[in-house]
């Protein structure tokens, strides 16, 4: 079965504590039920700058500003050890502050949803220009903004919600519909959002591919939103939107969904997709889920801590056919967990790790790095969640010890070795697997590492339709040594030589037949 | 099955994606002679 | 605890009555083992659902306590628990929760 080349990469996060402090579902919906109380007042006093968010070593690892060793090596907890001398930009792409991002979803915006007051539009032009990707056809995008009575209006008698920058009303978000609540402006809002953080990271990812928007053949995005109006809640389709702003004029796309698993099925797809020939690239892509911010703020609060769900998160992955240089997905050993399978957490890592590993011949240790759903940890303890990539991490090295293949006494280093801290916000789909596909690309280039498996896992029991689990798995492997194809030609003389001789065989034996 | 301590009760199954999920324990305790009454998985992430 | 749920475990307790209600928890982490087998027994010490300041005092066991672990055929404990044994630590997720039970629980398990 053919392979298919990881031939880039790109990650970034919005630092977007405004919209999470108005929109983040636990906030929302607390000042719904309870208006201004004391858990809000705690909030805003727990709210982190954009400085604190670029310092904060997991978001530089997100973005590849430090490497996953830098991180590992880095004093816990992370919120008290911001990092000094940090830069916007990391080798992967970028952590965009608020007021520019609502710039982008302005940009991102072409029913006139998202109305910017007229100053701030532009100061954020002004800023956005300054941007390395932000090119004339996608600023142009940008709308000159409306008066602050206009916005005003719009909230106080449409519906429409609110957008703030430094805490004063800077815009709003309005509905599209009269009272469809799939065009509500919350649900605009949402989606909006996760547009333009699939817009930015799409952006990233061909200036890292040197790749002209043009080029792009196919997309497919992953993300955990819905699109559509009432009679079509999820039509979709993300992918076309976002490729329509960033100037992908001959690519087709269309949207991919698994819950958390979202990510890597659009990844196997997209594979697929390339490794038959259908597709000659494959763009896999993914906004972030804005109702996740500050999800468990109310814990973090609590605790004294700073409420650190303030990020979205983006990726692009591009994938094309194999070639020779490329880290590549093998095919051959995507790990699958069937309808039959089971919900037991050792019937999902069976399925998912024991398996397609099998299947190919191979064991536990032949896996350098093991990546399942890579949450920042930071976030999640405090909220009484544990630490889940070492719970995955750990389960992958159970089962290898109930399959014999590693000593128990052995499980510590197999969990530190083949492990990694969690390094992602609580983004749901963004943290599955997919953070560490840039890293574990670099390291198998660079030699350090031979095989990473990518897992993503989801929760299909949140939409109340199955209590069945659900996950899936890939292989990256460093590409097999390119071979050169030899076709035997022949020259024309050759080729009428040997039909001379074919036909001077058969003049003979039709002379001999004739002499009988 | 011996009659166990369970049995005759009504069970709340409180599980966890990255713990024991819901069904997990139904499947555990389907012969204890309690009745599941409400089995529920939550997700933190 | 998800406040959806909070309604649920007092709607069965006004149903089947608190006597013969049990609550068995999956949890991962000993802390949300803690807060969950407090909703159930002292109330939702989040203020924030149903069954805040509503003291139930259920009887509550991790899954992986010996009063419970006992109830299970042996066989299917191992194809569904042995590896999350591994993996949790049931130590400490079981004594969180008998903390809470002996605090707060009007019923236990005979």
């Amino acid at each position: 079965m053919r392979k298919v080349a990881i031939k880039e990469y790109a990650y970034c996060l919005n630092h977007t504590p405004e919209l999470a402090y108005h929109y983040g579902n636990t906030p929302f919906w607390e000042r719904k039920i309870k208006g201004e109380s004391e858990f809000l007042l705690s909030l805003s006093k727990s709210i982190r700058t954009y400085d604190e968010a670029i310092g904060y070593a997991p978001n530089q690892a997100f973005i590849g500003g430090i490497s996953l060793e830098e991180l590992e090596a880095h004093q816990t907890p992370w919120y008290q050890n911001p990092l000094k001398d940090v830069s916007r930009y990391g080798t992967f792409g970028e952590i965009m502050p608020e007021d520019e991002f609502l710039g982008l979803m302005d940009i991102c915006d072409v029913f006139d949803i998202i109305w910017l007051e007229q100053s701030f539009s532009k100061k954020v032009e002004d800023k956005l220009q300054a941007h390395p990707l932000m090119n004339s056809s996608i600023l142009q995008r940008l709308e000159k903004g409306h008066i602050f009575e206009e916005i005003e209006k719009e909230i106080r008698e449409d519906g429409a919600v609110p957008l703030y920058s430094g805490g004063e009303i800077v815009g709003c978000c309005r509905k599209a519909h009269e009272f469809d609540e799939c065009l509500s402006s919350y649900v605009l809002l949402e989606n909006i959002a996760c547009k333009a953080g699939g817009v930015l990271a799409l952006l990233h990812l061909l200036k890292r591919a040197n790749m002209k928007p043009e080029e792009v053949d196919f997309i497919i995005e992953c993300s955990e939103e819905a699109a559509g109006d009432m009679n079509q809640r999820g039509g979709g389709n993300f992918a076309k939107s976002i490729g329509e702003i960033a100037g992908c004029s001959n690519a087709s796309g269309c949207d991919i969904r698994g819950f958390c698993a979202g990510p890597v099925y659009a990844l196997v797809d997209a594979a697929a997709q390339v490794a038959s020939g259908v597709r000659e690239n494959v763009v896999v892509l993914a906004g972030g889920a804005l109702p996740k911010l500050y999800m468990n703020a109310r814990d973090h609060v609590k605790k004294g801590m700073p409420a650190l769900e303030d990020m979205l998160g983006n990726f692009a992955v591009l994938l094309a056919p194999e070639d020779g240089e490329s880290p590549v997905m093998r095919l051959d050993a995507v790990g699958k967990h069937s309808i039959g399978a089971g919900a037991s957490p050792q019937a999902i890592t069976e399925a998912l790790v024991y398996k397609p590993l099998k299947r190919i011949g191979l064991g536990f240790l032949d896996v350098d790095k093991y990546a399942a759903e890579l949450q920042n940890p930071e976030i999640t303890l405090p909220a009484g969640a544990g630490n889940v990539p070492e719970a995955n991490f750990k389960m992958i090295a159970a089962l290898a010890v109930m399959k014999r293949e590693l000593d128990k006494a052995g499980m510590t280093d197999f969990i530190k070795t083949r492990g990694m801290p969690g390094f992602a916000p609580t983004q749901g789909h963004i943290p599955s697997g997919v953070p560490f596909i840039g890293y574990a690309c670099e390291n198998i280039k660079n030699g350090k590492m031979k095989r990473a498996m990518i897992i993503g896992k989801g929760s299909l029991f949140l939409a109340r339709l199955t209590n069945l689990s659900d996950g899936v798995s890939f292989m990256i492997e460093a590409p097999s040594p390119a071979v050169e194809e030899k076709v035997e030609t022949l020259t024309k003389e050759e080729v009428k030589n040997t039909i001379l001789e074919v036909l001077a065989d058969i003049a003979k034996s039709l002379k001999g037949a004739n002499a009988k | 099955m011996a009659k166990g301590k369970l049995a005759g009760k009504k069970l709340i199954l409180l599980g966890e994606r990255d713990g024991i999920p819901g069904p997990v324990m139904e499947a555990c305790l389907k012969d204890s002679g309690a009745e599941t009454v409400f089995s529920v998985t939550e997700c933190f992430v | 605890m998800d406040l959806q749920n909070q309604q649920r475990v007092k709607d069965v307790v006004e149903k089947y009555g608190a006597e013969n209600v049990i609550v068995i928890l999956g949890s991962s982490d000993p802390e949300g083992a803690e807060i969950y087998a407090e909703t159930v027994t002292n109330g939702d010490p989040t203020y924030a659902g149903p069954l805040a300041g509503v003291p139930l005092g259920l009887a509550v066991y991790h899954i992986f306590e010996p009063e419970i672990r006992e109830e299970v055929d042996p066989a299917v404990w191992e194809e569904q628990m042995e590896m999350m044994e591994m993996v949790l630590d049931p130590e400490a997720l079981s004594q969180a929760v008998a903390n809470m039970r002996e605090q707060y629980s009007k019923y236990t398990l005979e």
